[in-house]
C-alpha cells in the first residue's frame, strides 16, 4: 500500500462516524425541511353512528382505505354521535352555537334526510354532484346533497324451526300475517324510537292508505312485544322468543356467514317491502373553508368507488348503492322483493302518522 | 366538629342544587305551559298514568307480602356468636344483591323465566301473561321484594331479645307482641321502604320496555322516552308525563309523612330507650361456646340466594370464557371502575351528610336544625321522582354553555349519578345515624375523651358496617348505570354496560353474555368485597392507632 493510501485509509477510518451522524444529519434536516414544505393534512370531522364506528364497523375499514388513497393528504376524525336522532340533535346544536363540528355526516337515512336538509351544502347554484352518482341503484337516489352509500330492504326474518309449517308456509302477502296461528308471533320494534318500526309504519300508511289504521289495529294481537329499538328485538327473536321479527333481508346472510343458512329466512310480500337508505352528506360549516369541501367531496367520491362499495355488505350487513359489485357468497340470492318502497315523510307527516298509530293501537 | 358539620351540611345542600334544584327549576321556567296544560287535558296522558299508578301499587303490596315475611323470619334467627353475626351479615348482602344489578341484566333474567321460553313459563307461568303488565308486576316484585325483606330484617334482628322475652314472661301472646312490641319498631322501616319501592316501580324504565310488550303497556317513564326521542330532544312533549310522574312519586312520602308522625315520635323514643337499656345486635357479647349449627339459619341463606342471586345467573351459564381476554372488554371494565372512582365518594358523601343531617335535626331542640333536616328528607323525598331522563336533559339545558353532552364531561356524570344513588344510601344509613350511644358517647367525654375520640371509640365501631355494605351498594348500582353515561360519556368510549349494548347491535352475542357476567360479578364483588376489606382496614387501623 502506497504511503498515499494509507493516509487516506487512515483518515477515513478515523472519520467515518463522523460521515454517518454528517449523513444521518442531513437526512433528518431534509426530511424535516420536506414535510415542513408539504402541506399539513386536511382534517374531516365526519359524525356517525356509534355502531358505524366501532372497531368491527364500516367507518374505520373505510376510513383507513381512503387516508392511503389519499396518501395521507387527507385524514378522517369519527366522531360517534349515538343514534340517528341524537346525530340530528348534535347538528343542530352545533348550528346554534356556531361551532365548527362536523364537516360530513354519514349514516344518515331518507326519514332523518328531511330534517338535516336546511343543515347540508346544497347552494341552488352549485350543482356539484360525486363523479359516479349515475352508477348507482336508481331506487337508493333521493335529491342532490344526499349521498347514498349502502340500503337495507326490511322484512321479517323467520325462524323456520319455530315457524308453523316451516318456511314453505310462510305468508306471501300481508293480509296473511293476520291469521290467527301467527298470534303473538311477530316482534316489530317501536315506531317512535326505532328506524325499522318506523320504516314498517311508513310502508304500511303509504301502501295501505286510508285502511292503514284498521290494519295496525288487526295487526297489535299478533305481536309478541315491540321493544324500543333492532337490537332488543333481534335479540330477543335469537332467544326463542317469538319465532319472526321484523329486521333486513341482510339478516340472513348474516346467519348464513355463521352456517345457519337454513334456519334463518327472510321473507318478502307480493305487495313490496320497505327499504332503508343510508347516505352521506357534506354540512354547510365548509363553506368558510374550502379545503375542506374540497377534501369532503373527494371522500363522498371514493365512498361510492368499487372499492369502499366493496366493504359495505360484510362490515355494514347492508347491501351496496352502487350497482354492479361483487357481493360475498353470504350475500348472493338473498330474497329480492317484487317491489321496494322508499318512504319519506316530512316532519309533520311523522308526527300526524305516529299520534294515529298510537291511537290505533290503543284501541 | 360544628364546624364540619357546618361544611358537611352546606355541600349537601350546594351539590343537591347543583344537581336537582337548578336545572329543575330552570327547566319549569322555560316551559310553555300553556301547550303543558294542552296536553295534560288529552286522555293518553292520563291513562298512561293510570297505567303506571296501577303497576307500582300492585308491585308493592305484593312485594311487602312476600317480603315481610321473609324478613321477619331472617331477621328473627339470632344472631349471638361472631360466627352467626357474619353469616347474618352474609344473608344481609345476598338480599341485598339484586339492588346493584343492572336493569338491563335483571331484565334478561327475568325473560329467562317468564318469557315465552322461560323455565317458569312451561311449569307455572302462564304464556300468555309474558310481555304484559302481569310480566312487569312480576319483575318489579322479583326485584323489589328482597329490599323490604332486608330493611324489615335488618329492623327485626335489632330488636333486643330481652324484651320480647319480658313480654313473653308477662303474659304477652303472639298477637299482641306482634301489635305492641314489633310493629311499632318495624312500621318506620316498611313505610320507608314500601315508599321506596313504589317510587322504583313508578320510574322504572328497563323492566317495563322489555318486559312489558310495549304499547299499550306503557308507563310514565316510558313515555317521557320516546317523547324525547321521537322529537330529537324537546322535552316539551315529555313535560306533562314527567309532571305526572312527580307527583305520584311524591303523594306517599307527604301521606304518610302526615299519617306517621306520631309513629315516628313514638318510635323514636322507643329507639332511645332500646340504647339506654343496651340493646342492639351490635352490642351483644359473644357468648363463651359458639351455640350448636342451625339448619334453620341455612334454609334462610338458601332462599335468600334462591331468590337474590340465582335467577340472575340462569340465562348466562353458557357465556364463552375466551370472551375475556377481548381488549375492548378491559378498556370499558377499566372506564367503569374510573367512573366510579368520581362518582362514588360524591354519592357518599351526599349520603353521610343528609342522613346524619336529618338524623340529627330530628333530635335537636333547635329550630334552624330541624329546618335543615325536614329540607334534607324533603330532598331524599323528593330526588327519586325525578326520571333519569328528565335530570339529564335538565341538566344539560341549563348548564348547557359549560356542559355539552356531545363534548363529554365527568362532572356532570359524577354529580347526576350521585345524585341518583344517595337517597338509597341515606335510607341505608339513617337509622344507625337516628339511634347514636348517647350515654356512653357522654361517658366518654366526662372521663376525658375528646369529640373526635369519643367518636372514635364509641359511634365509628357502630356506624362503620353499615357504612361499608353502603359503599359497597353504591359502587356496585353505579357499575351498572346508564342513563347519565349515555348522555355525557362524549368521546370517552364506552363503559362496561354500553359495551354490551354495543355488541348486542352488532350480532355479537357470545361476547355481550360474557359481558353481563363480568358485570354482574363485578357487581356482586362490590357488595361483598368493599365492606369486609374496609371493615377489615379499618380494624386494623384502629388497633394501630391503639
Amino acid at each position: 500500500m502506497t504511503p498515499w493510501a494509507k493516509v487516506l485509509r487512515k483518515s477515513m477510518e478515523k472519520s467515518t462516524p463522523w460521515v454517518m451522524v454528517l449523513i444521518g444529519v442531513t437526512f433528518m434536516v431534509g426530511g424535516g425541511l420536506a414535510s415542513a414544505m408539504s402541506p399539513p393534512p386536511v382534517v374531516l370531522t365526519v359524525y356517525s353512528y356509534d355502531s358505524f364506528l366501532g372497531s368491527s364497523g364500516l367507518g374505520p375499514a373505510l376510513f383507513s382505505a381512503f387516508e392511503k388513497k389519499t396518501q395521507g393528504r387527507i385524514r378522517i376524525k369519527g366522531v360517534s354521535a349515538g343514534d340517528s336522532v341524537q346525530l340530528l340533535s348534535r347538528v343542530k346544536l352545533d348550528s346554534v352555537r356556531k361551532k365548527q363540528g362536523a364537516d360530513l355526516v354519514l349514516g344518515i337515512d331518507q326519514q332523518v334526510w328531511d330534517r338535516i336538509r336546511d343543515f347540508v351544502d346544497r347552494a341552488d347554484d352549485d350543482r356539484w354532484e360525486p363523479r359516479e352518482i349515475g352508477r348507482l341503484k336508481a331506487h337508493t337516489r333521493l335529491e342532490r346533497g344526499f349521498v347514498p352509500f349502502d340500503y337495507g330492504v326490511f322484512a321479517w326474518m323467520l325462524d323456520t324451526q319455530n315457524w308453523e309449517g316451516g318456511f314453505k308456509a310462510a305468508p306471501t302477502r300481508w293480509s296473511g300475517l293476520l291469521a290467527s296461528p301467527y298470534q303473538r308471533k311477530l316482534i316489530l320494534q317501536d315506531p317512535r324510537t326505532s328506524a325499522p318500526g318506523l320504516g314498517f309504519l311508513a310502508f304500511t300508511h303509504l301502501v295501505m292508505g286510508a285502511q292503514a289504521e284498521g290494519f295496525w289495529r288487526s295487526f297489535r294481537p299478533q305481536l309478541l312485544t315491540l321493544p324500543a329499538g333492532w337490537d332488543e328485538a333481534y335479540g330477543l327473536f335469537l332467544k326463542g322468543e317469538a319465532p319472526a321479527v321484523w329486521s333486513y333481508t341482510t339478516s340472513e346472510a348474516y346467519h348464513r356467514e355463521q352456517g345457519e343458512s337454513q334456519r334463518y329466512r327472510a321473507i318478502v310480500f307480493e305487495e313490496g317491502n320497505p327499504a332503508q337508505i343510508e347516505g352521506a352528506a357534506v354540512l354547510r360549516t365548509v363553506l368558510n373553508h374550502p379545503e375542506k369541501r374540497k377534501a369532503a367531496r373527494e371522500f363522498l367520491d371514493f365512498l361510492i368507488s368499487d372499492e369502499a362499495q366493496a366493504l359495505v355488505p360484510l362490515k355494514n350487513w347492508m347491501l351496496p348503492a352502487r350497482e354492479g359489485v361483487k357481493l360475498p357468497k353470504s350475500f348472493q340470492d338473498l330474497a329480492e322483493p317484487k317491489k321496494i318502497v322508499v318512504p319519506r315523510l316530512s316532519g309533520s307527516e311523522l308526527d300526524l302518522l305516529l299520534q294515529r298509530w298510537s291511537k290505533a293501537i290503543r284501541s | 366538629m360544628s364546624l364540619l358539620r357546618t361544611l358537611g351540611l352546606g355541600g349537601v345542600f350546594l351539590l343537591w342544587f347543583l344537581g336537582v334544584g337548578v336545572p329543575v327549576f330552570g327547566w319549569l321556567s322555560q316551559v310553555n305551559w300553556g301547550g303543558v296544560f294542552q296536553q295534560l287535558a288529552d286522555s293518553s296522558a292520563w291513562s298512561v298514568a293510570g297505567l303506571t299508578l296501577q303497576q307500582a301499587f300492585w308491585s308493592t303490596v305484593w312485594s311487602a307480602l312476600l317480603g315481610v315475611p321473609l324478613g321477619l323470619w331472617i331477621g328473627g334467627i339470632p344472631a349471638r356468636s361472631p360466627r352467626e353475626r357474619s353469616w347474618q351479615a352474609w344473608t344481609f348482602g345476598v338480599l341485598r344483591f339484586p339492588f346493584v344489578l343492572p336493569a338491563t341484566a335483571a331484565g334478561t333474567a327475568y325473560l329467562g323465566l317468564i318469557g315465552t321460553q322461560g323455565l317458569l313459563t312451561h311449569w307455572i307461568w302462564p304464556g300468555s301473561w309474558s310481555y304484559s303488565v302481569k310480566a312487569v308486576i312480576f319483575s318489579h316484585v322479583a326485584f323489589n321484594l328482597t329490599w323490604v325483606a332486608l330493611r324489615v330484617a335488618e329492623e327485626r334482628s335489632q330488636i333486643p331479645a330481652q324484651l320480647e322475652e319480658a313480654a313473653r314472661v308477662l303474659g304477652a301472646g303472639a298477637r299482641l307482641r306482634w301489635a305492641r312490641l314489633w310493629l311499632p319498631e318495624l312500621l318506620p322501616a316498611l313505610i320507608s321502604s314500601l315508599i321506596f319501592v313504589f317510587q322504583a316501580c313508578v320510574v322504572s324504565f328497563t323492566l317495563v320496555l322489555l318486559l312489558g310488550g310495549g304499547p299499550p303497556v306503557e308507563t310514565l317513564e316510558t313515555s317521557i322516552y320516546s317523547q324525547i326521542h321521537l322529537s330529537g330532544g324537546d322535552w316539551e312533549g315529555a313535560l306533562p308525563f314527567a309532571l305526572l310522574q312527580m307527583a305520584m312519586t311524591l303523594f306517599p312520602v307527604v301521606v304518610s309523612s302526615i299519617l306517621s308522625q306520631s309513629v315516628f315520635r313514638e318510635t323514636l323514643s322507643r329507639q332511645r330507650l332500646r340504647v339506654s337499656n343496651g340493646g342492639g345486635a351490635s352490642w351483644k357479647s359473644p357468648s363463651l361456646r359458639e351455640p350448636p349449627f342451625d339448619w334453620n339459619r341455612l334454609t334462610a341463606t338458601g332462599v335468600a340466594f334462591l331468590i337474590g342471586i340465582a335467577p340472575y345467573f340462569i340465562g348466562i351459564v353458557d357465556a364463552k370464557a375466551s370472551v375475556l381476554r377481548d381488549r375492548d372488554l378491559h378498556e370499558a371494565v377499566y372506564r367503569s371502575l374510573r367512573l366510579i372512582l368520581i362518582s362514588l365518594p360524591v354519592a357518599m358523601i351526599l349520603g353521610v351528610g343528609s342522613a346524619s343531617g336529618v338524623a340529627r335535626g330530628a333530635r335537636s331542640a333547635q329550630v334552624w336544625d330541624r329546618w335543615m333536616a325536614r329540607a334534607l328528607g324533603l330532598f331524599v323525598a323528593l330526588t327519586p321522582g325525578f326520571s333519569a331522563l328528565v335530570l339529564c336533559l335538565a341538566f344539560w339545558r341549563v348548564y348547557e354553555t359549560w356542559v355539552d353532552p356531545f363534548e363529554g364531561s365527568l362532572l356532570a356524570i359524577g354529580l347526576l349519578q350521585a345524585i341518583g344513588v344517595y337517597p338509597l344510601i341515606h335510607r341505608g344509613l339513617y337509622p344507625a345515624f337516628a339511634s347514636p350511644q348517647t350515654r356512653l358517647l357522654d361517658a366518654a367525654r366526662v372521663l376525658g375523651s375528646s369529640p373526635w375520640g369519643a367518636f372514635w371509640s364509641v359511634e365509628w365501631p357502630r356506624l362503620s358496617p353499615v357504612l361499608w355494605s353502603m359503599t359497597g351498594l353504591a359502587a356496585g348500582l353505579l357499575l351498572g348505570e346508564v342513563s347519565t353515561v349515555t348522555f355525557f360519556k362524549g368521546e370517552s368510549g364506552m363503559t362496561l354496560p354500553l359495551l354490551i349494548a354495543h355488541w348486542v347491535r352488532r350480532y355479537r352475542f357470545d361476547e355481550a353474555l360474557m359481558g353481563s357476567l363480568v358485570l354482574i360479578s363485578l357487581a356482586a364483588g362490590a357488595v361483598w368485597i368493599i365492606p369486609v376489606l374496609a371493615h377489615k382496614g379499618s380494624r386494623m387501623f384502629r388497633k394501630d392507632s391503639e
